[in-house]
C-alpha cells in the first residue's frame, strides 16, 4: 500500500513553513542558509510527489537540476559567510546592512 | 571683343576686391588695401562707360550683336517706335534653381492623348476633368502619360498629390486650376494645355544690359568709384580700414547684382546684400553701442519690407510662372483687373518703402548716419536707398496695372517728402539734415514713379547721387576740419542734445573762408538741392513736379495731382529753406566756436571728389534739360520706361519753381543769414525757428514722435508679449513642468528609498508577502 500524495504535500508544506520561519526570524547567516536549504528540499518533495502521482518522469529530471544548483548555492553562501566571518568577526545577517537605501 | 561681353566683370571686379581683402587683407597696409579696392571699383567705371558707349552704338545701329539675346523689352505705349532700335540683352551665366522639371516631361507625354469628351455642362471658371474619361482613352501608351500625369501634378486637392491613380475613386473630379475656361473646346485640349512652365521653377542667374541698368550701372560705380577715393583719405587714420575697404566693396558688388540681375530673385539677392552691407558699415564702429543698436534698426525696419517684397515676389511667380523681368512685365499689362495685379505691385512698393526710407518705414535712414560719413554719401543717399525707386522703375508695367497702386506710391512719396522736409529745417545735427533731406528727396523720385515720370524719377535719381554725396562728403569733410579745429586750439566743447560737436552746426558757422575747397563745393551741393536755377537738382526736381501736375492738366481737372504738386511745390519751398539755412549755418557769419576758427581743409584725396560732383552737380541736370529742349536721358531710356510728352508748356511752372526756390532761399536768408545774431547774450545758440514757431519746432525736433510711436505700438507690446512668454510661459509653465517632473521624482525615490533598509529579514518577508500575494491570486477560483 502506498502512502497518498496529500500525506507528501502536507510534509512538504511544513518543512517550507519551518524554512521560512527560519530564514525570517533567524539571525545566524548559517542557520538561515540551512533554512533556505530546507525551503529547496520543500519544493524538490512536492514536485516529486506531483511527478508520482501523475506518473511523469520530467519532475525527476527537474529535481536532480534543482540540487545541484542548491549544492552550488550552499557552496558560494558558505563561502560568503566566511568571508563576512573574516572581516566582521560575526555571522549576524543584521550586521551586514551596509547597502541600506 | 565686345565689351558688352565683359559685363559679368562689372560685378566681378568688385567681388575679387572683397576676395583678395578677406584673404590677404591682413598682410597688406591699409593704404594699399584701400588702393586696392578703390583701383578695381574705378576699374569697374571704366568698364562700364566703355560698355555704356558700346551699347549706344548698338541701339543706333538698331540691332542686337550675334553674341546677344536680344529679348522684346517691356514697352510702354509711347514707346513703341524706340523699341525696335534698343536692345535688352540678357546674359545667362548659369542656371541657379530648377525645380519640378518632370512635369514638363509629364507634358511632352501628354500631348499624344486623343479628344475626350466634352467639358461637362455648367464647368465654370476652372476647368474640371471628370477621371471616369480615362477610361475612353485606347491607346494604353497615351494612357500611362495622362495617369502619371495627373498624379503627379500639382492640384489643389490635396488627395490626388502622389497618389497612384488607380487609387482614386472613379468619378472624382479633379481640377486642372488655372486654365481659362473656354467654350467649345474639348478635355483633351485642357490637359494638354494643364502642363505648364508655372509648375517647373527656374531661375536664372542671368545679367541684363538695358538703358536702365546702364544708368544705375554708371552712377553706381561712378559715385562709388569717387566716394571710394574720398574714402581713402577720410579712413586713413582708422585702424580697420581694411574691414571698411571689403565692407565697401562688397556693397557696390551687391549693388550692381541688384542692378544688373535680370529677374526679380537676382534683384533680391543684390537688396538684402545691400542691405547687409548697410547693416555691417553702419554699425563699423561696433565698439559704441549706440551705433551698434542703429544697424540693428536698419536691418529690422528692412525685413519689414523684404517680407512683403518677398511675398510678392512668390505672388509673381504663382501668377506669371516666371521671376525674370522679360517674361514677367510684358504680361503684367495681361492681369490687370484682377486682384493680383493690385497685390503684387502693393507688396513691391510695401518692400520699397523700406528700403527707400518712405513712409511708414524711414525711421532707420536718420539712425543710419551712425556710420562712417562716406557711407552715409554711398549707401545712405547715393545708391542704395535709390533701390526702391529704381525697383519701381523696373517693375512698372505690374504698377501700371493698378492705377490705385500708383496713386498710393504718389501720395506716399509727397507726403514723405513734406514731412522729412519739416524734420529736416529744425535739425542742427549737419548729417541729420542731410539724412531727412534724402528722406525728402527721395519722397520726389516715389512721387514721379507713382506719377508714371520714371524717366523723371531715374533722372533725380542720377543727379540727387550727384550732388546729396556731394553734400555729404562735403559734411564729413567739413567734420573732419571741425575735428583738426577743435585738436589745434585744444579744445573741448561740451556735447549738445548727444550730438558730437564736430557734426554740431551750432558751433559751426564762417567756415567758407576757412575751408574754401569744400565750402565752395558745398555751397555747389547745397544750392542744386535747393533747386537753385540750372543747377542739377533744379531739372529734375522741375520735371518731377511737372509730370505730377501734367496728370491733371491732361485731364483738364483738379484733383489728387493738384494736390500732390502742391506738397511737392511747399516741399521744395522747404528744401531750398532748409538747405539755405545749413549753408548759412555752417559757412556763413561768425565762428561759433575755437573749433570752426581753427579749422583747416581736408587733404587733396578728400577735396579732389569733391569737386568732381561738383561738377557734375552742376552740369548733370543738362542731359535732361527738358525746358532747353534737351532730352537725352529721355529718349536713351525710353525704350525702358516708355516716352512723355509733355504736351503742354512748362514754363509757368518753371518760372514758378524759380520763384520757389529763389524764395525759399532768401527766406533762409532772411532769418540765418549773416548779418543776423543766432547767439543768444550767454553765448548758446538760439533757433528763431525755435524762439518764433515753438510748437512746431519742439514737434519737428522731436522728429513728429514717429519713433516714441513706433516704440509704444510695435516695440512696447513686443517686450510685452516677450515678458509674459519669458515669465509666464517659459517660467511658470515650461519650467514648472520640468522641475515638477524632477521633483515627483526624486520624492518618489526619497520614498522607494526607506524600503531599502539592509536586512535581509525584511527583503526575504517582502518576497514571501509578494509569493503569498501570488499565490492567493491563483487559487483565487477556489473562494
Amino acid at each position: 500500500m502506498s502512502i497518498p500524495p496529500g500525506h507528501f504535500l502536507m510534509l512538504a508544506a511544513v518543512l517550507f513553513t519551518i524554512g521560512v520561519a527560519g530564514a525570517i526570524l533567524r539571525r545566524n547567516a548559517i542557520i538561515v542558509l540551512m533554512s533556505i536549504e530546507l525551503m529547496l528540499n520543500a519544493v524538490n518533495l512536492t514536485l516529486l510527489t506531483a511527478g508520482r502521482a501523475m506518473g511523469d518522469i520530467d519532475s525527476h529530471v527537474f529535481v536532480f537540476f534543482s540540487l545541484t544548483v542548491a549544492a552550488a548555492e550552499v557552496a558560494i553562501g558558505l563561502a560568503l559567510v566566511v568571508a563576512i566571518f573574516r572581516s566582521l568577526g560575526r555571522t549576524e545577517v543584521d550586521d551586514i546592512s551596509v547597502m541600506h537605501g | 571683343m565686345s565689351l558688352i561681353e565683359l559685363l559679368p566683370l562689372v560685378p566681378a571686379l568688385p567681388l575679387a576686391g572683397v576676395l583678395l581683402l578677406l584673404a590677404g587683407g591682413r598682410r597688406l597696409p591699409g593704404k594699399a588695401a584701400a588702393w586696392l579696392a578703390s583701383g578695381l571699383v574705378g576699374a569697374a567705371f571704366l568698364l562700364s562707360l566703355g560698355i555704356a558707349i558700346e551699347y549706344r552704338g548698338l541701339a543706333a545701329a538698331g540691332s542686337g550683336s550675334e553674341h546677344a539675346t536680344p529679348e522684346a523689352s517691356a514697352e510702354a505705349p509711347g514707346a513703341a517706335e524706340h523699341a525696335a532700335e534698343a536692345p535688352v540683352i540678357v546674359q545667362t551665366l548659369w542656371r541657379w534653381m530648377d525645380v519640378g522639371a518632370d512635369l514638363v516631361e509629364i507634358s511632352a507625354a501628354r500631348q499624344e492623348l486623343p479628344m475626350l469628351e466634352a467639358v461637362p455642362e455648367g464647368a465654370v471658371g476652372p476647368a474640371w476633368f471628370d477621371l471616369r474619361l480615362l477610361d475612353a482613352v485606347e491607346d494604353p501608351a497615351a494612357r500611362a502619360g495622362l495617369e502619371a500625369g495627373l498624379s503627379r501634378m500639382w492640384l489643389p486637392e490635396a488627395v490626388v498629390g502622389e497618389m497612384p491613380m488607380q487609387a482614386l475613386p472613379a468619378g472624382m473630379l479633379v481640377t486642372l486650376d488655372n486654365v481659362p475656361p473656354a467654350a467649345g473646346r474639348d478635355a483633351a485640349t485642357l490637359i494638354v494645355d494643364a502642363p505648364r512652365r508655372e509648375r517647373r521653377f527656374t531661375v536664372d542667374l542671368a545679367l541684363q544690359l538695358d538703358a536702365l541698368s546702364i544708368v544705375m550701372l554708371l552712377v553706381v560705380t561712378g559715385v562709388g568709384f569717387l566716394i571710394h577715393v574720398y574714402s581713402i583719405g577720410y579712413m586713413a587714420h582708422d585702424a580697420d580700414i581694411r574691414r571698411y575697404f571689403t565692407y565697401l566693396n562688397l556693397f557696390v558688388f551687391s549693388m550692381l547684382t541688384l542692378v544688373l540681375g535680370a529677374g526679380f530673385l537676382v534683384m533680391f539677392v543684390g537688396w538684402e546684400l545691400v542691405g547687409a552691407c548697410s547693416y555691417l558699415l553702419i554699425g563699423f564702429w561696433y565698439q559704441d553701442p549706440a551705433n551698434a543698436s542703429a544697424g540693428r534698426k536698419a536691418f529690422i525696419v528692412n525685413r519689414i519690407g523684404d517680407l512683403a517684397f518677398l511675398i510678392g515676389m512668390m505672388l509673381i511667380w504663382t501668377t506669371f510662372g516666371s521671376l525674370a523681368y522679360g517674361e514677367v512685365l510684358p504680361a503684367a499689362a495681361g492681369q490687370a483687373g484682377t486682384w493680383v495685379a493690385l497685390a503684387i505691385p502693393a507688396l513691391l512698393l510695401v518692400g520699397a518703402t523700406g528700403k527707400s526710407a518712405q513712409i511708414p518705414l524711414f525711421v532707420w535712414l536718420p539712425d543710419a548716419m551712425a556710420g562712417p560719413t562716406p557711407v552715409s554719401a554711398l549707401i545712405h543717399a547715393a545708391t542704395m536707398v535709390t533701390a526702391g525707386v529704381y525697383m519701381i522703375a523696373r517693375s512698372h508695367s505690374l504698377f501700371e496695372a493698378a492705377p490705385q497702386v500708383m496713386a498710393v506710391v504718389a501720395t506716399v512719396g509727397a507726403l514723405t517728402a513734406l514731412v522729412a522736409a519739416l524734420i529736416a529745417a529744425v535739425q542742427v545735427d549737419i548729417k541729420r539734415v542731410l539724412a531727412y533731406s534724402t528722406i525728402s528727396q527721395l519722397g520726389y523720385m516715389f512721387l514721379a514713379v507713382g506719377a508714371g515720370a520714371y524717366v523723371a524719377g531715374i533722372f533725380h535719381l542720377m543727379t540727387h547721387a550727384f550732388f546729396k554725396a556731394l553734400l555729404f562728403l562735403g559734411a564729413g569733410s567739413v567734420m573732419h576740419a571741425m575735428e583738426h579745429g577743435f585738436a589745434h586750439a585744444h579744445a573741448h566743447p561740451e556735447t549738445l542734445d548727444g550730438i558730437p560737436p564736430e557734426q554740431d552746426m551750432r558751433h559751426m558757422g564762417g567756415l567758407l573762408g576757412r575751408i574754401p575747397a569744400t565750402g565752395w563745393t558745398f555751397v555747389i551741393g547745397g544750392l542744386a538741392l535747393a533747386g537753385f536755377p540750372g543747377l542739377a537738382g533744379f531739372w529734375s526736381k522741375d520735371e518731377i513736379l511737372f509730370e505730377t501736375i501734367a496728370r491733371d492738366l491732361a485731364a483738364g481737372r483738379v484733383g489728387l495731382w493738384t494736390l500732390l504738386y502742391g506738397i511737392g511745390s511747399l516741399t521744395a519751398l522747404l528744401t531750398a529753406f532748409y538747405t539755405g539755412r545749413q549753408l548759412l549755418m555752417v559757412l556763413a557769419g561768425q565762428p561759433r566756436s575755437a573749433g570752426a576758427e581753427q579749422a583747416a581743409d581736408s587733404p587733396w584725396l578728400m577735396t579732389l571728389p569733391l569737386g568732381v560732383l561738383a561738377l557734375l552737380s552742376l552740369v548733370g541736370g543738362l542731359v535732361n534739360a527738358q525746358a532747353l529742349g534737351i532730352h537725352a536721358l529721355a529718349d536713351f531710356l525710353a525704350p525702358v520706361l516708355g516716352g512723355h510728352e509733355a504736351e503742354f508748356s512748362a514754363l509757368p511752372f518753371i518760372g514758378l519753381a524759380i520763384g520757389i526756390a529763389l524764395a525759399g532761399l532768401g527766406l533762409a536768408w532772411w532769418v540765418y543769414g549773416p548779418k543776423r545774431e543766432l547767439l543768444a547774450e550767454d553765448g548758446a545758440f538760439v533757433d528763431p525757428i525755435a524762439t518764433r514757431l515753438p510748437r512746431y519746432h519742439k514737434a519737428a525736433w522731436n522728429r513728429f514722435y514717429v519713433d516714441e510711436l513706433y516704440a509704444w505700438l510695435v516695440v512696447r507690446p513686443f517686450r510685452r508679449s516677450a515678458d509674459f512668454l519669458w515669465h509666464v510661459v517659459d517660467e511658470g509653465m515650461v519650467d514648472s513642468t520640468v522641475n515638477g517632473a524632477g521633483r515627483l521624482m526624486a520624492a518618489l525615490g526619497g520614498w522607494l528609498r526607506g524600503w531599502q533598509t539592509g536586512y535581509v529579514r525584511s527583503y526575504a518577508l517582502s518576497v514571501l508577502a509578494g509569493a503569498v500575494i501570488i499565490a492567493l491570486w491563483l487559487f483565487r477560483a477556489a473562494w
